[in-house]
């Protein structure tokens, strides 16, 4: 994939060029410069974005009023390269290998660029945390690299400023520490993940002996650390095998998601999730959890548990395991010791001991997964089942931990913050450089961290872009993009990527090691020879150029994943963790709040990137606002259900209220108001409420989008707090929800069944006879019609396609992988250049996206199980759109693509009433004007077109990808594209491989090998429009037993 | 949406002629001149209504370059098709009528302006028996023609929804229950603007009251044959089996959206059934009120059709729509189009059949106290022009 040329003389520096010259060309200056005068936002501070976009749609709209006048071909200027790069072939886009880190861990990522331009991310299959899938950070990444909010030059005091005024400062600063070593100077930055970084802040403590260093994230791995820590006695990583597990229980790990090495774990979960293995061999997923998580839609048997009580059924658990006759070894009395009462946890005594049962009947087959938000005491318990199930080796695996060695040991995140402010408040710090972290949001309330930042003299902030810490900093210096500069990154498991940049500066920016080696020796490198010496360093010289080389190509540094280690035992645990838990747990019956960090924005870093804001919620669907998710009984109690959701018809659906109630939670003291909302699923008498929304200062996508979290947590006990009020304010706020109604009202369109009913009869279990009251005919297959279709050869309905002959693209989506990450919906937006349309119109249902992964519960509204389903463009071959269309603007290609001919469109929408799928996308206003004259337009994929005002759009099947394999294909002299070299978007980024793409003519492809497989089927197949993308149904492995008491 | 409501006048007035029921001179010239400003209201639609008004002319069959055709499988190109020619033969219909009437003012002219225009206009109608044969005899054909084109163009305004796949169009009852609709919309829009004009201009003895009696009469069918069609829709999505069909049928009247399904149950359905009481069909007042009623209900039948497409078939893209500000002006904006080329037919134009009132009026009898076999009409009309 990569074009890297080889040349040891090269210094792989090449590609740069074309975009050397585009930066130095006085029109893309002046073009950078006018439109965005430096240190100043594009609007002012005045306009909130709701009237950026209020202003921009009735702009577009009355420019649509006065008709034919729109410019419809800006006028643009070509740059020729006066000096064309090697192995640069306009049009052809370039991959290059490099890695992003988020909280300490790399995924090595292949990063595709054209002419110069980074424009869509991929996996890299040589990673082993990416094995080629992506995770929705990664999709989003490349906006963020664009975002016109980003920092351009350093500010001081909120004046603009330039780096040599910086340094001039900083030198006066420094010269005073270096000779005090560095008294009353901090650091503060998130997790470090790069080697190099590290090496260089250990270069700054050396130089600043005395200066000190706090590691602070507020989505911390701590629990995980401090638990196995204390039965192991070692800093040691869980890394589970789930490809060898048949039982896993989950402890609110959302190990498909939000986990660490999640998009591994997910790919390794699905491979067993499929049904054919049978009964022996297909896993089995048990999840104690209370909000529902992607994770917990694809489990088996959900047990909906009050967040203060999962880990006591983690002890019940255990306890039920030691008495039927499981031997904990050195743990058996620790465990003993301690004490649950399943019915104050609300679970059932029977329910846990057929769990326990099952579990115990595989063991060295079985696994525990303990979720990172979960106490150390819980992680503990996890480890000391798996090591006397005989699960480690087989199901788990301990590595040293990679954060550790590059991070070193710590109290604990909240404890570090907590002493970072402490010094602070007492006068203790003089100097603060804060490395890419935003403390004075990202940190609970109760530090008053911002409050405090007065009482420190010089602040310093290395951040993308000006936010809450920088507007009480003295200098912001703005930082590179990870394609914007060298740097590295060691994946969960070790394994070192160098991540190369994809792209020069695009503006006047610095990485974290820069800063720290100016900071530290005063002397200015670049982050390239930072990142190469420190590598040269650790290859002791052994033809490291080449070395440097391959592994640049490659995206990963050969051999260098840990190996496994045999974790130890330690005593005493198990029983100092239970104390210290004791103290700190909330009381049993009260009302509980949970805090976690949003699926989308993260811990806030990516409130300003509208992909992520208008990507939904994976299981609430709502965009652009997070809410204080509460169950419908709460709902009740507090008195608001009547304006949440519809009771008196069907009570499915969240109702036709467009403004919300608003609550205020107050805990310890602490309030915030948020709006409110109902998901089923999740235990009683919990609130959650999602941090990372609330962001008072960042661009102007994400100011002022939903409701902070850290207001009310707590940095004793972050993620947990009882003692909670909830009151109804009596104010309302609107929501914008892309999915208001949770039942699939008895139909069709998700097929599930159980393993033992599929094995008993697979050819039934999902076919058309059980599931549709449509005839089929038994000679033919299809569904029984008055109709007789129009022969292919003779000119029918379709023109002279004949389906039977040439390449017929098609898809499957595996229900049964599908975790519903929403990654595709992300893949899809940065491949096809789709707009944002924003909350106002998100709220009138216009929302772009071409994929959507639609979300049904089933079942008790309080405890109902849940599915997801990718709904896209299902590329009928009798397509409803076709026929209503007066111009013929949507037509079948002879390959059987439903295409779309933008510009024959006049926008009549009828194509959309007519589709049964609801897929097709409506340009309701000029929303690529958002990209005009801005960075963001160097995004776009020049291979699709970009569209306008008024034209309908949908899923194309990624057909720019389809004929550029065909280009290729055909300049080699074949026909027929082979399988595998087409790959739409989605099912590339898809990290469990749920989305298969294919000819289905071909026989021997996958495709067709779905096509024909019993759990095939099409939805709305009784309607006729032969969908060529069809789903194989959902197949749940449950325990009988268990079954039986729920019954 | 007041541009469908208003479809029917042609087709009253054209069966009305054919089926020689006099009383239609009260009504026909404003129930035509409704029908041209409802259908050229309805014409502006697509315009707003579409993305990209720049390149409308692709749905007509214009030869080109590209060589690319509208798709003649689309419901909406026979629409096309049909409102225009509709159009077209309303227009010639409504004009076909003016001509004596245009004659008329031409004659009495005040200024020289308004007798060149209407001079143009009235094709140099004399009055002359050739004349009035010829017209007599176009103005028939014109009518048998604008009859089953009514009937056509309400059907095929109708497969816009049956022929589509959305549960809840998809029915082949759409046809004759949009033709009874408009016929039952037509004559309560009339009477509605008849009555004013009525009241304003004095025209009690020209509109007499067993012409309202006879149109009340027209709207209690119509209404009755409506509601027989609302009832046999529900019993046929019952009786289909259909799921989606049944749900879509069951939301209409119990979903998000019940107030506008019996907002127009009531007043299409059940306002209508008073007029079987003769005291009310003889109450100005009271039928005044029946006919916002039904104007009213007429346009919820339409939101209740096209809102059933607020949830079919997958519930994952279930919504619930709300008009933003520039529906709700631009449906007001028709209103004021409406109003005013009615208001400007109303003051530059005949209001009444001025040559069939006479035909009609007792004087036209040559036995009324005349024995002069003569037209009376014609006399009349050319009182100037001898």
């Amino acid at each position: 994939m990569s074009s890297l040329n080889l040349d040891p003389k090269n210094t792989g520096k090449q590609y740069w060029k074309s975009l050397d010259e585009l930066g130095e060309a006085p029109e893309f200056k002046t073009f950078l410069e006018r439109e965005f005068p430096e240190g100043a936002a594009e609007m002012g501070s005045g306009v909130s974005r709701r009237k950026f976009l209020q202003v921009m749609g009735a702009g577009m709209a009355l420019a649509g009023v006065s008709g034919c006048k729109i410019v419809r071909r800006p006028e643009q200027n070509i740059l020729p390269y006066n000096k064309m790069p090697e192995s640069l072939i306009p049009g052809i886009p370039q991959f290059y290998a490099t890695a992003m880190s988020i909280g300490g861990e790399a995924v090595g990522l292949l990063v595709e660029s054209h002419e110069g331009r980074p424009t869509k991310v991929e996996g890299n299959p040589k990673h082993p945390s990416s094995q080629g899938a992506t995770g929705k950070y990664h999709q989003a990444s490349v906006l963020g690299l664009y975002d016109q909010d980003r920092s351009r030059t350093p500010v001081k005091g909120g004046q603009s400023a330039d780096w040599n005024e910086f340094w001039s400062d900083a030198g006066k600063l420094f010269e005073t520490y270096k000779q005090n070593g560095g008294q009353g100077l901090r650091f503060l930055s998130g997790y470090i993940g790069s080697p190099s970084l590290a090496d260089v802040k250990a270069h700054v403590l050396k130089t600043y002996p005395k200066a000190q260093w706090t590691t602070y994230e507020s989505v911390t791995r701590d629990a995980q650390a401090q638990g196995i820590a204390a039965v192991t006695g070692a800093g040691l990583d869980p890394h589970y095998k789930f490809e060898a597990a048949k039982r896993v229980l989950s402890i609110d790990a959302d190990f498909t998601e939000a986990e660490s090495d999640h998009l591994k774990y997910g790919k390794a979960f699905v491979s067993t999730r499929n049904p054919d293995l049978g009964t022996e061999k297909m896993s089995r997923l048990y999840i104690v959890e209370s909000m529902y998580t992607p994770t917990g839609g694809t489990a088996d048997h959900r047990l909906r548990v009050k967040p203060g009580q999962i880990v006591n059924v983690l002890i019940l658990v255990a306890k039920e395991l030691q008495a039927q006759g499981l031997n904990l070894g050195d743990w058996n009395a620790e465990i003993s010791a301690l004490s649950a009462d399943a019915a104050s946890a609300g679970v059932s005594a029977a329910y846990i001991r057929e769990l326990a049962k099952d579990i115990l009947e595989h063991k060295g087959a079985s696994v525990v997964v303990v979720g990172k938000y979960q106490p150390a005491l819980a992680h503990a318990i996890g480890h000391a089942l798996n090591a006397s199930l005989g699960n480690i080796g087989a199901t788990v695996e301990y590595k040293p931990s990679a954060l550790k060695a590059l991070n070193g040991e710590s109290a604990g995140s909240f404890e570090s913050i907590s002493e970072l402010a402490n010094a602070m408040g007492a006068g203790q710090v003089e100097t603060l450089v804060i490395l890419d972290a935003n403390p004075a949001f990202a940190t609970p309330a109760d530090l008053d961290f911002a409050g405090k930042m007065a009482k420190v003299k010089h602040v310093i902030n290395l951040g993308p872009e000006a936010n809450e810490t920088s507007a009480l900093s003295e200098w912001h210096l703005p930082l590179s993009h990870f394609m914007e500069e060298w740097g590295d990154g060691l994946a969960y498991d070790g394994t070192a990527s160098i991540a190369q940049p994809l792209i020069q500066p695009l503006y006047s920016t610095q990485g974290a090691a820069e800063l720290l080696a100016g900071l530290s020796g005063f002397e200015h490198r670049k982050s390239h020879d930072i990142v190469k010496e420190y590598w040269r360093k650790q290859s002791n010289g052994m033809d490291f150029e080449h070395k440097w080389r391959e592994s640049l190509h490659d995206g990963v540094i050969a051999k260098t994943a840990y190996a496994s280690v045999n974790p130890g035992t330690a005593k005493d645990g198990i029983s100092k963790l239970a104390a210290a838990h004791a103290a700190k747990a909330p009381k049993a019956g009260g009302l509980e709040i949970i805090f976690r960090a949003h699926p989308n924005l993260y811990d806030g870093r990516f409130a300003n990137n509208a992909w992520l804001q208008e990507l939904p919620d994976p299981i609430t669907k709502l965009t652009w606002d997070n809410a204080a998710f509460i169950s419908p009984k709460l709902a009740d109690k507090i008195g608001v259900s009547a304006h949440l959701f519809n009771k008196d018809k069907t009570g499915t659906s969240m109702g036709e209220y467009r403004h919300r109630p608003m609550v205020r939670l107050t805990v310890g003291g602490k309030s915030v108001e948020a709006v409110a909302w109902i998901v089923p699923g999740l235990s009683e008498d919990t609130v959650l409420l999602h941090f990372g929304y609330g962001r008072r200062s960042t661009g102007k996508v994400g100011t002022g989008t939903g409701f902070d979290a850290f207001a009310i947590m707590n940095s004793a006990s972050p993620f947990l707090a009882g003692d909670v009020k909830i009151e109804a304010t009596g104010g309302l706020y609107e929501v914008a929800c892309t999915q208001d109604h949770w039942s699939l009202e008895g139909r069709p369109i998700v097929r599930e069944a159980g393993l033992e009913g599929y094995e008993e009869n697979k050819a039934e279990a999902f076919s058309e006879e059980k599931w549709n009251e449509h005839p089929i005919d038994p000679v033919d297959g299809k569904e029984k019609s008055l109709w007789t279709e129009a022969p292919f050869d003779k000119g029918g309905a379709r023109g002279d396609y004949d389906f039977s002959k040439g390449m017929q693209w098609g898809m499957v989506i595996d229900l049964n992988s599908c975790t519903g990450c929403n990654t595709c919906l992300l893949a899809c937006t940065a491949e096809n250049n789709i707009p944002v349309v924003g909350k106002e119109q998100v709220l009138r249902g216009r929302e772009m996206h071409w994929i959507r992964l639609d979300r049904y519960f089933s079942g008790n509204i309080d405890n109902p199980e849940l599915v997801f389903q990718v709904m896209t463009c299902q590329q009928c071959e009798n397509a409803p759109c076709e026929e209503v269309c007066p111009v013929a603007a949507t037509v079948h290609s002879h390959e059987g693509l439903n295409d779309m001919t933008y510009n024959r469109c006049i926008g009549t929408r009828y194509c959309s009433n007519n589709c049964p799928y609801k897929v097709r996308r409506f340009n309701f206003f000029n929303y690529t004007n958002q990209w005009k004259n801005s960075t963001l337009s160097m995004q776009k994929n020049p291979d699709v077109t970009v569209r306008f005002r008024g034209v309908m759009e949908k899923c194309t099947y990624c057909v720019q990808r389809i004929n550029r394999a065909r280009i290729q294909y055909k300049n080699k002299g074949q026909e027929v594209i082979p399988e595998g070299a087409v790959t739409p978007a989605c099912a590339q980024a898809c990290p469990t491989d749920a989305i298969v793409f294919g000819n289905i003519n071909d026989a021997s492809s996958r495709v067709a090998k779905l096509k024909s497989h019993p759990r095939n089927y099409g939805v709305l197949r009784d309607l006729n429009t032969k969908p060529r993308t069809s789903y194989l149904g959902r197949v749940r492995n449950p325990n009988k037993a268990i079954e039986k008491i729920q019954a | 949406m007041v541009d469908r409501i208003g479809h029917a006048g042609t087709l009253s007035s054209a069966i009305l002629f054919l089926f020689r029921q006099r009383w239609r001179t009260a009504i026909n010239r404003f129930s035509e001149a409704m029908t041209i400003f409802a259908v050229m209201c309805a014409g502006i639609f697509p315009g707003i209504h579409v993305g990209r008004i720049w390149v409308i002319y692709f749905v007509f069959p214009i030869p080109n370059q590209m060589s690319v055709w509208p798709n003649f499988r689309s419901p909406l190109l026979w629409d096309v098709f049909a409102v225009s020619t509709y159009f077209t033969v309303s227009v010639l219909f409504w004009y076909m009528g003016l001509i004596p009437d245009l004659a008329t003012f031409r004659d009495r002219a005040t200024t020289k302006v308004r007798e060149f225009v209407l001079s143009v206009f009235a094709l140099g109608w004399r009055g002359s028996a050739r004349h009035w044969q010829n017209y007599e005899r176009a103005y028939l054909i014109l009518a048998a023609i604008s009859t089953p084109l009514v009937l056509s163009v309400h059907s095929i305004v109708s497969f816009d929804f049956a022929v589509s796949k959305v549960p809840g169009w998809h029915t082949t009852i759409f046809p004759p229950y949009f033709v009874a609709g408009a016929v039952f919309s037509g004559f309560a829009l009339v009477e509605t603007l008849l009555l004013i004009a009525r009241q304003v201009f004095g025209l009690h003895k020209v509109v007499r009251m067993h012409h309202l009696d006879n149109m009340n009469k027209f709207m209690l069918l119509t209404g009755s044959l409506v509601g027989y069609a609302y009832a046999m829709e529900l019993f046929i999505a019952w009786y289909s089996g259909n799921m989606y069909e049944r749900f879509a049928f069951y939301n209409r009247a119990l979903g998000e959206y019940w107030w506008a399904y019996w907002i127009m149950v009531s007043c299409n359905v059940i306002a209508p059934q008073l007029f079987w009481f003769k005291k009310i069909r003889f109450n100005i007042p009271i039928m005044f009120i029946i006919t916002i009623l039904i104007n009213i209900g007429m346009w919820f039948e339409r939101f209740v059709i096209v809102i059933t497409l607020h949830a079919d078939f997958l519930p994952s893209s279930w919504g619930y729509y709300r008009p933003t500000w520039v529906d709700i002006w631009t449906y007001i904006g028709t209103f004021g189009l409406f109003g005013t080329f009615f208001l400007l037919f109303l003051k530059y134009l005949p209001q009444l059949a001025i040559a069939e009132v006479k035909g009609v009026m007792p004087e036209a009898n040559p036995h009324f106290g005349d024995d002069h076999h003569g037209s009376a009409v014609s006399k009349t009309s050319n009182s100037k022009g001898h």
